[in-house]
C-alpha cells in the first residue's frame, strides 16, 4: 500500500523536468564563459542560543565515520547523562549538519547491547558462555598469550588485526612493528583508501594526498569518481551541495543512479569494473582534442610521451563497449571537466575496490595532472599540517623497528609489494593470503590473534574462509564496542568504548582541509575503555612501555606538543586552523624519482607494476569468464552503502535500523520480473563463493545486467561470503568487490 | 524566531536524501522509533523522454490554510497558533486518530511521548525556535533544502522558482516544471 506521504510527493513533484540550469552550466563551461556565482549560503541570525538551565555543553567531534564531524553534546547538568547529541550550527567545517550515525549516538552509547566488562569465554569457542573478569586479569592473559605463542612460533606467528580508524588505528599498528610482529592486517586498507593513496606515493610522491582533498568552494566542477558522499561523507556531501548552488557542473560516475548520481549533471553509468576504461577514454579525449594543460605538462609531469601514446588506442568508442557509456557522454564529460577552469576529482571505495585498484586510481591522477589541476585553487590539493604530529608516517607506525629478515616473512611480501613494503601508507600483511595461512599452517603456523575493532566475520571478503580461518586459532583477543559475531569466536573479550567516552586529536583529510579538531569525552559507561589505553596497557605488560606514552591523555598532549598547545588548552580552542595553500609543489616539487609527477611511474614499475594504467578485464565478467557468465548471469557489486550505517556498524540503534529495515539487494525490475522476483521478496544471491539472502528492491537506476548489494548485514545477509578470492589486483591484492558474477533466484524460505 | 506568518521553504534541489532531518527529528521530540513527523520520501521515475530523475522530497505537516485535522478533531486540540501553524494541544488530544485519517499528506501520527500517547506532528520546533536555535531538521541538513523564514523572504526565495505551497511548508525547485499542479 502506498503511503499517503508518498502519494503527496508523487502528485507534488509531478513527471516533467526542466533541465535549463543544468545544460547551461555544462554549456557555460564548454564555451568558456562559466562563472562562479558567490557562495549563497547564508548563517542565519538567529540571536544568541539559549540552553536550558539544567544542560551542559560538551563540544566534541562525531567518530560515527570518518568524516568526524563537530556536534554538540548535550548533558543534564545534575545527572550527566546526554540527552542530545546535535551538530554545532557554529562550525566552519559542518555549518551546523550532522547525518543520521551522529544523530543517533545517543542509541549507541547507551545501548543496552554494549559489553562493559572484559569477559574470559569459559564454554566451548562460539558458545556463548561467558564469565566477567577484571581488566588486569583480562590484559595479563593477552599479554601472556601473546608472549607465549611470539615465543613458540615466532614474531610471525602472531595475527595482530583491526578494523576501522577511530583516533587508535596508528597507535596499534606502532604496537604490532614494536612487538616485531609482520602479520599486522585489517579488513581496509588493500580494499580501502590504500589504493588511493599508494596511487598517490607512486604518481605525486612522499605521501602527498593530492587526490584526497578538495577545494569544492572554489571548484567549476566536481568529477565524483565511484563514490557517494551523501550516505558516507556527510561533511563533503554538504560541501558539494554549497558548490553545486555555486553554479560548479557535478559529474558523477556509478552504476547506481545514487543519491549523487541524481544530482548530477552528468551520470556516467559505468559498468562495474570497468571505470579503468573509461578514466583512460577521458584522458584519450583530453590529450586528442588538445585539452590538456601543456605548461603545467612540461614543467611538473614526467612521461606524458609515453602516456600519450599509451592511450592512443583507448578511444570513447572503444570504452563504449566496455563500459556501457555512450562515446558522445565520455567526450562531453571529459570535456567539461578538462574545460572548466578549475576542477576536482573526488574518489571513494569504488576504485579501492576493483580488480586494478591502484592503477585505475593512478588513471584518475593522470587525469587531474595533465589538466593543471593539482595543487590549483579549486582543484585538488594537499592540505598542510596545522603542526600537530602526523600519525601517518612510518616514523610514527616505527615500521622500521622489525628486523628486515622478520619483515620479509609477511605474508604477501613479494607477491603485494605495493601493500606490504615502504610504498604502503602501512605496510601489511595481504589479508586473504593470511586467513588462508591461518587455515592451512603454510608456510607457517599462526595460532593467535588479537582484534581490535573489526567485526571480521562480516567485513572481510569470503567470509566463509575467515570464519573457518577463525575456528583453528587457539587464541583470539577480541576488542569491541558489541558481542559481534567475530567477538563471539573469542577467548577474552574487551569492551571498548565509544566516541563519546574518548578524547582524541583529529587532523585528517577526510575531515577538514583546514583544520585539526578536537573531540572530547562527555561520559564514562562502565569499564569501557579507549583502545589507545588498552594498547597502552597490553604494551606495559609485554616490555614495550618505552614506545608509548603513559596513557592515552599524555599522548593527545604528544601529538599536540608542537603547536605549544596541551590538550586541555587546544580544547578550549576547539580546533587549529592553517589555511590551505596552492602550488606549495612549487616551493618543494614533487617527492618522486624524477621530482616530477610520474604520468609514467618508475617506482611502480620498479616493485614489477605497470608504469602506466592499463586497461585489463574484470576476474569474472561476461567477455572474460564466458562460461561462468552462462552460471552466475548477472554481475554484482557490493558497493551500496546506506546513510544509517557505517559498514557492519549501526543496526543495532533503533533510529538507524528503521531508515532500513532490511538487506536490499537492488535490481532492475526488468530483471527481476524476468527472475519472478517481486518487489521486496526475499532473494538469495550465489556466486563461486558462496551464498547470501537479500530482499529485492526495485530500482530503474541500475543496469539490467547489474544488482548491487550492501555489505555489513551479519549472519545469512552478509553478502561478503559472496566475494570471491583467487585473483588479486597487481601489487596490492585487492579483492574484487565491485564487479563479479552472480546469479539471484526467489529465496527457498521467505524469511521475516 | 518566534514570529507571526513563520514559514518554511523547502528546495527540493537540495535534498540530499539523507533522512538526517527524520532522526533529527525523533532526537529533538523524543519520538520512539516507528512513525516520525517527516518522511522523506525517494520518487525515482522517467520522463517523457526517457531520462531517469531521482527526486527526495521531505514531508511533513504543511501546516494547511485549511486544515482537515482542524475540522475533523472532535475535541478541538488542533487550533492555529500565534506563529500561523497548527498546533495540536496535548492535554485536549484523546489520541482517538480522527486527524490521523483526516491529514491527506499522512503527516499526524499517534506516537508515545514522555509516557503519553497522542496525536503528533510538527510544530517546526517551536520550543527550538524559543531558544534561539533553528528547526532541527533546517539544522541538520545535509544539502541546506530547508529554511524558515518571514513572509517576504518566503516569496523572495519562490520568485524566479517553480513553487506550490498549501500552507506554511512552501515547496520549491528550478527543475520541477508540474511543482503542484497535479496535487488538486
Amino acid at each position: 500500500m502506498i503511503s499517503k506521504k508518498t502519494e503527496f510527493a508523487k502528485k507534488l513533484i509531478g513527471s516533467k523536468y526542466d533541465t535549463t540550469v543544468s545544460q547551461n552550466i555544462i554549456e557555460s563551461i564548454l564555451n568558456g564563459s562559466h562563472k562562479l556565482t558567490e557562495n549563497q549560503y547564508k548563517k542565519q541570525k538567529c540571536g544568541d542560543r539559549i540552553i536550558p538551565e539544567n544542560e551542559t555543553v560538551i563540544p566534541s567531534v562525531c567518530f560515527s565515520c570518518h568524516s568526524t564531524c563537530e556536534v554538540l553534546i548535550y548533558k543534564d547538568k545534575n545527572t550527566g547523562e546526554i540527552l542530545r547529541i546535535e551538530g554545532d550550527p557554529d562550525s566552519p567545517q559542518t555549518r551546523g549538519m550532522l547525518c543520521p550515525k551522529g544523530l543517533a549516538a545517543k542509541q549507541l552509547v547507551y545501548n543496552p547491547k554494549r559489553l562493559l566488562k572484559p569477559l574470559k569465554r569459559v564454554g566451548k569457542r562460539g558458545e556463548g558462555k561467558w564469565q566477567e573478569i577484571s581488566w588486569d586479569e583480562a590484559l595479563d592473559t593477552v599479554a601472556e598469550k601473546l608472549k607465549e605463542y611470539k615465543e613458540k612460533y615466532g614474531p610471525q606467528g602472531l595475527a595482530i588485526l583491526e578494523g576501522t580508524r577511530r583516533g587508535w588505528s596508528r597507535v596499534y599498528t606502532r604496537f604490532a612493528n614494536v612487538l616485531q610482529a609482520p602479520n599486522h592486517g585489517a579488513a581496509g586498507w588493500a580494499q580501502c583508501l590504500w589504493p588511493r593513496l599508494i596511487d598517490c606515493n607512486l604518481t605525486f610522491g612522499g605521501g602527498a594526498q593530492y587526490g584526497e582533498a578538495f577545494d569544492f568552494p572554489n571548484t567549476h566542477c566536481i568529477l565524483a569518481w565511484g563514490v557517494n558522499p551523501v550516505t558516507c561523507w556527510g561533511v563533503r556531501a554538504a560541501d558539494i551541495m554549497l558548490a553545486k548552488q555555486r553554479g560548479a557542473a557535478l559529474i558523477v560516475v556509478d552504476p547506481y543512479f545514487s543519491e549523487t548520481a541524481a544530482k548530477a549533471d552528468i551520470w556516467l553509468q559505468v559498468r562495474p569494473d570497468t571505470d579503468m576504461a573509461l578514466a583512460l577514454s577521458f584522458i584519450n579525449v583530453i590529450i586528442e582534442e588538445g585539452l590538456t594543460d601543456d605548461d603545467f605538462i612540461e614543467k611538473w609531469t614526467y612521461g606524458y610521451e609515453e602516456l600519450k601514446n599509451h592511450v592512443k588506442s583507448y578511444t570513447p568508442e572503444w570504452a563504449s563497449k566496455i563500459t556501457g557509456v555512450d562515446a558522445d557522454l565520455i567526450r562531453k564529460a571529459a570535456r567539461v571537466y578538462a574545460k572548466a577552469e578549475a576542477a576536482c576529482v573526488i574518489r571513494g571505495l569504488a576504485l579501492d575496490q576493483q580488480h586494478d585498484s591502484v592503477q585505475v586510481c593512478r588513471a584518475t591522477s593522470i587525469l587531474a595532472s595533465i589538466t593543471g589541476n593539482i595543487g590549483k585553487k579549486g582543484g585538488n590539493v594537499v592540505v598542510s599540517s596545522r603542526g600537530d604530529i602526523s600519525q601517518n608516517t612510518h616514523e610514527f607506525i616505527k615500521a622500521d623497528f622489525i628486523p628486515e629478515e622478520i619483515r620479509k616473512l609477511r605474508i604477501g611480501y613479494n607477491e603485494f609489494p605495493l601493500l606490504t613494503q615502504e610504498l604502503s601508507p602501512v605496510p601489511v600483511a595481504h589479508m586473504p593470503s593470511l586467513w588462508e595461512t591461518i587455515i592451512s599452517g603454510k608456510p607457517y603456523p599462526i595460532k593467535c590473534a588479537t582484534i581490535f575493532g573489526s567485526n571480521a566475520i562480516v567485513s572481510y571478503t569470503n567470509s566463509n574462509k575467515v570464519i573457518e580461518a577463525l575456528s583453528r586459532l587457539e587464541f583470539i583477543a577480541v576488542c569491541d564496542i558489541f558481542m559481534t559475531p567475530t567477538a563471539e569466536m573469542a577467548d577474552i573479550v574487551l569492551p571498548a568504548s565509544t566516541w563519546l567516552e574518548r578524547n582524541n586529536v583529529i587532523s585528517s583529510f577526510q575531515s577538514s582541509n583546514t583544520y585539526t579538531l578536537i573531540q572530547q569525552k562527555a561520559v564514562t559507561i562502565d569499564e569501557a575503555k579507549n583502545d589507545v589505553d588498552i594498547i597502552i596497557e597490553l604494551a606495559k605488560r609485554l616490555g614495550l612501555e618505552e614506545h608509548f606514552w603513559e596513557n592515552s591523555e599524555k599522548f593527545y598532549d604528544y601529538l599536540l606538543s608542537p603547536t605549544g598547545y596541551t590538550f586541555k588548552e587546544a580544547a578550549a580552542k576547539r580546533r587549529l586552523y592553517k589555511p590551505l595553500t596552492y602550488e606549495s609543489y612549487k616551493e618543494k616539487g614533487f617527492k618522486t624519482p624524477t621530482g616530477k609527477i610520474e604520468l609514467y611511474s618508475n617506482l611502480a614499475k620498479a616493485k614489477g607494476c605497470d608504469p602506466l594504467p592499463r586497461y585489463t578485464p574484470s576476474f569474472q565478467s561476461f567477455d572474460s569468464t564466458p562460461e561462468l557468465a552462462e552460471e552466475y548471469p548477472l554481475i554484482i557489486t557490493t558497493g551500496r552503502h546506506e546513510s544509517a550505517f557505517r559498514i557492519s556498524e549501526n543496526r543495532l540503534q533503533p533510529y538507524l535500523l528503521e531508515l532500513v529495515p532490511k538487506p536490499y539487494l537492488y535490481i532492475n525490475p526488468k530483471t527481476a520480473r524476468r527472475l519472478g522476483i517481486e518487489n521486496g521478496r526475499k532473494v538469495k544471491v550465489e556466486s563461486t563463493a558462496g551464498y547470501a539472502y537479500a530482499y529485492a528492491y526495485y530500482t530503474e537506476g541500475l543496469r539490467e545486467d547489474v544488482v548491487q548489494a550492501t555489505s555489513g548485514w551479519w549472519g545469512e545477509y552478509n553478502i561478503n561470503k559472496t566475494v570471491p578470492w583467487g585473483k588479486y589486483a597487481e601489487g596490492i591484492g585487492t579483492v574484487c568487490a565491485r564487479g563479479y558474477l552472480c546469479r539471484v533466484t526467489p529465496a527457498e524460505n521467505l524469511g521475516d | 524566531m518566534e514570529q507571526q506568518g513563520l514559514y518554511m521553504v523547502i528546495d527540493i534541489d537540495k535534498c540530499w536524501g539523507c533522512k538526517a532531518c527524520q532522526v533529527a527529528c525523533k532526537q529533538e521530540h523524543g519520538i520512539p522509533e516507528g512513525s516520525g513527523n517527516i518522511d522523506v520520501i525517494r520518487i525515482e521515475q522517467r520522463d517523457e523522454y526517457n531520462n531517469l530523475h531521482c527526486d527526495y522530497v521531505p514531508v511533513l505537516c504543511n501546516h494547511c490554510d485549511s486544515p482537515e485535522c482542524m475540522e475533523a478533531c472532535p475535541v478541538g486540540a488542533i487550533y492555529r497558533d500565534d506563529e500561523g501553524l497548527v498546533s495540536i494541544d496535548r492535554c485536549l488530544c484523546i489520541a482517538c486518530g480522527t486527524c490521523v485519517e483526516a491529514c491527506p499528506y499522512g503527516c499526524i501520527h499517534i506516537t508515545t511521548i514522555d509516557g503519553e500517547e497522542k496525536a503528533t506532528k510538527c510544530d517546526l520546533c517551536r520550543d527550538r525556535r524559543k531558544r534561539n536555535f533553528l528547526p532541527s531538521c533546517e539544522q541538520h541538513c545535509m544539502g541546506k533544502a530547508y529554511e524558515t523564514c518571514d513572509e517576504q523572504r518566503m516569496e523572495n526565495l519562490t520568485k524566479d522558482r517553480y513553487n506550490y505551497r498549501v500552507g506554511r511548508i512552501v515547496y520549491i525547485s528550478r527543475k520541477l516544471i508540474e511543482l503542484g499542479k497535479n496535487c488538486g
